[in-house]
């Protein structure tokens, strides 16, 4: 201490060595379970991995993949959307009803996406209105969805007439002889909105809002509309798959899709996205619910009871959520917290 | 008793003992009354040189036509009946009670009651601090909660308020295009980290910059500052001084309100104390002074005329 002519150069700031980790992608814990979940249902009975049963797994996983890739928008802006399933269904019920009432089916799918859509627009407008989270509001509209349903369809199968028509045909139709129709809209799909959520801005709004609200409103982000319109994106993929739904298999049935909405969330955790907001993964949502179809085909193959298959899918989703606590914890542990040292 | 703090003449003041942390290492370890004068000096020079000389304007600036926000009657919140004019190129200094609620007003955050106010753009107040972001008012809080995405890449951050919240441009975001940005920004303003990194791996200072940083990038016209410096460390709020400085000289019309008032007369051209939400008076040039300023956000009243009152009563 012997320099007092100048003035010492102070840190602007406190000096970080730059942590460099290895930041591996939130996708690699879906996909090592999908593969590890493969190699092991290969060598337990080699026809599981035969292309036509993948096939067929990626088609069943499509239409409640539809939704997962939609919920991964709403829980990434730090929401949450229980309303999905009963979309699914009502959408599904009211296309059929369309088209049993003598409308063309290609306009009545149209219909039904957009039902989906509007119902989404409703949760969204509710939640900003009153301003509660969207579980609040979805636990509620969930409900009368669910009820409406029950409404129109009082209890039957619906079958539209014309199974021959494009329609039906297109759905359930196989592209490449092999490749389930409905797994192809599932996979384009997934690609798109993975850009969209990674390169526009708004993907960037909804990360930005689940981050954190309160920045996101002070930096000038319209925090209301993307709140919204994620949950009208969430309303119109579910409208989507329920109409495919009704392409692929001819006839909506009562009580079909109610369990969707938690089956999406637990795809998209196990693929990565975080209850806790801000970040998300499509693709990771995607792979994560082939992992569930995989373990739900793979079940009813070793001939395990359909109940125990239903808890084995529930441990699955209890035990992603425990990893992704456990990594989320080890890491704030590593950051220390500098962020909230006040003197820092 | 272990007692922190970046106030340095807080800490002169109570202190037995006395430790100087830099760089996270102690330089300097003593009793109080064992400090030599030259070590003294040297902490009081820290202080002196913490609010960088006035820059000079730029000419163009100097004339009567500059851009001004103007104020005419405002109330809400607890304020009412303000009037006043901030002119472009000049940092102005708020204290006391009602300041925090003029900013907020003036971003969009409360509804006014009453009054009229004229930005530059020859628009009133904002409706939401998304009109206030789009017509380039900024504002900068000390509450970092409200500007931070801490889990998010300081690249992310930078980005909020060009991608996210303007209307126009591109619909794309281009995370290429966010880290050159933030390399730019984190040059500029000295931050001590990679676009890369998480926000909240920063030291507080450098959270600070990268807020001011996503602001300064939209080019700002109107800048409020909510206690910017807020437990900050004497490093950084000396560096966030000097780009207060600077985007005043640059054009901006600066707003500056804090609690810590040499902070006020340490940087601002003039400074308007508030009293009970009522504007109590100004103080500019040579009068500047942190005993009378405290007077008037205290009592509402100019120290000359409190001795009055003082005498009449007691006469």
């Amino acid at each position: 201490m012997t320099r007092t002519d100048t003035v010492p150069p102070l840190a602007g700031s406190v000096n970080h060595q730059a942590r460099r980790s290895i930041r591996l992608p939130s996708e690699s814990g879906a996909v090592v379970a999908l593969a590890l979940l493969l190699a092991l249902l290969g060598w337990l009975n080699s026809s599981f991995l035969e292309p036509a049963n993948l096939l067929s797994v990626l088609g069943q996983a499509a239409l409640p993949g539809l939704l997962a890739i939609g919920m991964v928008f709403v829980l990434a802006a730090r929401e949450i959307d229980l309303s999905a399933g009963a979309v699914f269904h009502l959408a599904a019920a009211l296309a059929a009803l369309l088209m049993v009432a003598g409308m063309d089916p290609w306009p009545a799918a149209l219909v039904g996406v957009a039902a989906g859509a509007g119902l989404g627009l409703v949760n969204g407008l509710l939640a900003i209105v009153l301003r509660l989270p969207a579980l609040v509001v979805t636990l509620g509209t969930w409900w009368m969805i669910q009820g409406l349903s029950l409404v129109a369809v009082k209890g039957q199968t619906i079958v539209p007439p014309g199974a021959d028509r494009s329609f039906f045909a297109t759905l359930s139709g196989k592209a490449f002889v092999v490749v389930p129709a409905a797994g192809v809209i599932f996979v384009v799909l997934a690609l798109v909105l993975h850009v969209v959520l990674h390169r526009t801005r708004f993907g960037y709004r909804v990360q930005a809002v689940g981050s954190n609200p309160q920045a996101a409103a002070h930096a000038g982000i319209p925090t209301s509309k993307v709140r919204v319109l994620t949950l009208v994106l969430m309303g119109a993929m579910a409208g989507l798959a329920g109409v495919i739904h009704l392409g692929v298999h001819g006839a909506v049935v009562t009580g079909e899709g109610s369990t969707f909405a938690l089956v999406a969330i637990a795809a998209a955790i196990i693929g990565g996205t975080s209850l806790a907001g801000g970040h998300g993964s499509v693709i990771g949502a995607a792979i994560g619910m082939l992992v569930l179809q995989v373990i739900l085909s793979a079940m009813s193959m070793l001939g395990v009871d359909a109940a125990w298959s239903t808890f084995g899918t529930g441990a699955l989703v209890v035990l992603a959520l425990a990893v992704d606590r456990l990594i989320r914890l080890w890491r704030n542990r590593r950051a220390g917290h500098i962020g909230d040292n006040p003197l820092g | 008793m272990l007692y922190a703090s970046n106030r340095l003449g807080d800490a002169l003041a109570i202190a037995d003992q006395l430790t100087v942390i830099r760089n996270g290492r102690d330089v300097l370890s003593k009793a109080r009354q064992e400090l030599t004068t030259s070590e003294e000096a040297m902490i009081g020079q820290l202080r002196q040189s913490l609010f960088p000389l006035p820059l000079r304007t730029l000419p163009t600036l100097a004339g009567t036509l500059r851009p001004q926000i103007t104020i005419n009657g405002l109330g809400g919140g607890i304020l009412s009946g303000v009037n006043l004019t901030a002119h472009a190129g000049q940092i102005l200094g708020l204290a006391g009670s009602g300041a925090s609620d003029l900013l907020a007003l003036l971003f969009g955050l409360r509804r006014p009651r009453q009054g009229k106010v004229r930005y530059p753009d020859g628009d009133g107040l904002p409706r939401t601090q998304t009109e206030a972001a789009r017509r380039s008012i900024c504002m900068i809080s000390g509450e970092r909660g409200n500007g931070l995405m801490p889990d998010k890449s300081i690249a992310f951050n930078m980005a909020n308020v060009v991608v996210g919240a303007r209307d126009w441009g591109s619909r794309w975001y281009s995370p290429e295009a966010a880290l050159g940005r933030a390399a730019r920004q984190i040059e500029a303003l000295r931050i001590r980290s990679t676009p890369e990194m998480p926000a909240g791996s920063l030291s507080a200072g450098g959270q600070q910059k990268v807020i001011i940083a996503k602001w300064l990038e939209i080019g700002p016209q109107v800048v409020l500052l909510d206690e910017p410096a807020r437990g900050i460390d004497i490093g950084s709020k000396q560096e966030i001084y000097a780009l207060i400085r600077q985007m005043a000289a640059r054009g901006c019309i600066v707003l500056l309100h804090s609690s810590e008032l040499s902070e006020l007369t340490g940087l601002c051209d003039r400074i308007l104390a508030f009293h009970q939400g009522r504007l109590a008076g100004e103080i500019a040039g040579d009068d500047m002074d942190v005993g009378r300023l405290l007077t008037l956000i205290t009592s509402g009243k100019p120290a000359d005329e409190n001795r009055r009152s003082n005498r009449e009563s007691a006469a």
